[in-house]
């Protein structure tokens, strides 16, 4: 605390404060000045690119009255689409802690030739766009699939799309606290009799768990919105295998924007409900523990 | 039990940490392994306990080989030196965990961690969390968890380096009176000398991989079995081109010993440190008690007389 130390010192009855710090009304005027304009700019900022845009998604959800946002959410081509996108965001953001927990502990736990392409690998579906991933997937598991395997049109093809896209969350959320961690409390248990197993059950994956919950609730929101890798090999189906993006994309692009802004709207809150709660947990978790 | 190391050689890549390590420790005995730091002494507490492998020489506890008996299965206790406390875990739980793992009753596991947390003096923090301790509590919350398993063996790696001066000392003659208590055969590992005369009845001094002399604190402080021993257990300084201890020179009447000059005095803490210049020119130092340094008073500039201390001055 400089800031609040150099201030009190400054407040002394004796001695004013230098000429040019006046200007702001002293030390602590000066920090105010900094403080409120960095409060500002991060407002601003927040305003800009998120708040007034789902504001405005909001106004437009509810222009027509409630009964009108709550016809179009409640379309049975909207509630398929919901619980597809929904159920398909859980699957692929469950396995993805399973297979981010071991990506992430082969990477700091193993040494071996090619660990650092590996790595570098990990943020390849941040880099590459959406959209390549989804045409590559459909050339790859689609009808002209080489391998033969066709699993487009079906949860399953949807899933591993949004696998491949939320690979990196889990990972990299894992990966700085299991390299932080630090063997002893490992050690200790097995010098108690705990087998390997236990000792992972027991003392890693609890100090594992804020930021496993914390990566796999930030997959699922990134999931939960997910169009590009999943429009080619969804097949696009109503009531089968649309996602709620691609719903509320044939909305928009028909016209209908209430009806998607409604739809967008329910995908928003159900998404940023479970948001909260992952962090809820996690946050739990982690101040119980200090 | 005893604890018999054969040979014990071990390499870190191509870097040689332990060089054909061989000590018997008595049943029953506290044993310091004292060295500076990277002379190897916590790797071998660690491979002791199972959780380093060696690459050659094998371990016997109580007669038994367990050089390839793995960790979970040797039956030690381990405190580490940052004390690994589970941090999920109550202090409770933290002692429980090798009973649980045992599959011990729910009852009698109750009855034994409550009588470890009031050997150790935490039976008010049963429930808390390590987070919630101070340092020394710590500490004995990782003895007590330890212990839990009724080790026969109990290795501690610098167990008091992490704790403020006053609370070191008392942990640390706690410590003492408990494994006289318990008789548990005990290694600690510390790089402070004065630690480990205070603490252990054995001392194994390790130099770079090897052991250079292994002795009761007596016999390694008055008998050193080289100058590394020497110098690493106390101060040393140079008179007359002999390597003695500070404290076993003093001053005397000019003409009876060897001329000098003092070119600074130095007050540290209950001790005086005198330095001085001999006529020849060389550089040596005098360590003073507080009485003896009033009773003196020695000045910088004075011309004064040194000789080295014989034992039979000691009964004069």
């Amino acid at each position: 605390m400089p800031v609040l130390a150099l201030s009190t010192e400054l407040s002394k009855p004796t001695e004013q404060p230098p000429r040019k710090w006046r200007l702001f009304g002293g030390a602590r005027g000066a920090a105010r000045v900094v403080r409120v304009a960095g409060k500002s700019l991060a407002v601003t900022y927040l305003s800009l690119l998120v708040l007034i845009p789902i504001a405005a998604l909001a106004t437009n959800a509810f222009s027509k009255g409630l009964g009108s946002f709550w016809d179009a959410a409640t379309q049975r081509e909207s509630i398929d689409a919901l619980r597809l996108t929904l159920l398909c965001a859980l699957a692929a953001s469950l396995l993805n802690a399973v297979a981010g927990l071991a990506t992430a502990w082969v990477l700091v736990r193993d040494r071996f030739a090619g660990q650092g392409i590996l790595n570098a690998i990990v943020d390849l579906p941040f880099a590459l766009p959406t959209v390549v991933a989804g045409v590559t997937f459909y050339t790859l598991y689609g009808p002209l699939s080489p391998f033969h395997v066709n699993i487009t049109g079906s949860w399953i093809g949807i899933t591993v799309a949004i696998m491949f896209v939320t690979l990196p969350f889990t990972v990299r959320s894992v990966q700085p606290v299991l390299e932080s961690l630090t063997f002893n409390a490992e050690s200790a248990a097995a010098t108690l009799g705990a087998s390997p197993v236990r000792v992972f059950r027991t003392i890693t994956l609890p100090a594992l768990a804020p930021a496993l919950l914390t990566g796999t609730g930030l997959a699922f929101a990134r999931a939960v919105g997910e169009y590009g890798s999943v429009v080619f090999i969804s097949n696009n189906l109503p009531y089968r295998s649309q996602v709620a993006s691609s719903y509320i994309y044939s909305l928009a692009t028909s016209g209908q924007t209430n009806s998607a802004a409604s739809v967008a709207v329910v995908l928003l809150v159900l998404a940023l409900a479970l948001l909260v709660a992952f962090s809820y947990v996690s946050r739990r978790i982690a101040r119980a523990r200090g | 039990m005893t604890i018999s190391l054969n040979g014990v050689t071990k390499y870190f890549g191509r870097d040689l940490v332990l060089d054909d390590v061989s000590d018997d420790v008595p049943q029953g005995s506290l044993t310091a392994l004292l060295g500076p730091s990277g002379s190897g002494k916590s790797t071998l507490l660690r491979i002791i306990a199972g959780l380093e492998p060696l690459n050659s020489g094998h371990i016997e506890l109580g007669g038994r080989d367990v050089t390839n008996v793995a960790v979970r299965d040797r039956r030690i206790g381990f405190c580490f030196q940052d004390y690994a406390p589970f941090r999920q875990l109550s202090v409770f739980d933290n002692v429980a965990y090798g009973l649980k793992v045992q599959r011990v009753p729910k009852a009698q596991l109750r009855r034994e961690v409550d009588d470890l947390l009031s050997l150790v003096r935490l039976e008010a923090f049963a429930n808390r969390y390590p987070r919630q301790l101070s340092g020394g509590q710590r500490q004995r919350m990782a003895l007590a968890r330890a212990l839990a398993i009724k080790p026969e063996v109990l290795l501690l790696d610098e167990p008091f380096a992490a704790l403020d001066a006053q609370v070191r000392g008392e942990l640390r003659s706690w410590v003492r009176e408990l494994q006289h208590e318990l008789g548990i055969t005990t290694i600690l590992v510390t790089h402070d000398q004065i630690e480990a005369m205070e603490i252990a009845d054995r001392l194994v001094i390790l130099n770079e991989g090897r052991i250079e002399q292994v002795g009761t604190p007596d016999t390694v402080y008055d008998k050193p079995a080289n100058d590394f021993v020497q110098g690493f257990l106390g101060p040393m300084t140079v008179l007359n081109g002999v390597a003695c201890r500070p404290h076993d020179i003093e001053l005397c009447d000019v003409g009876l010993g060897i001329d000098a000059r003092v070119t600074d005095v130095v007050r540290l803490g209950f001790e005086v440190r005198v330095v001085v210049q001999t006529s020849s020119g060389e550089s040596s130092w005098v360590q003073l008690t507080h009485a003896e340094a009033q009773r003196r008073s020695p000045f910088i500039g004075e011309h004064v007389s040194l000789r080295v201390r014989t034992t039979a001055d000691l009964f004069r």
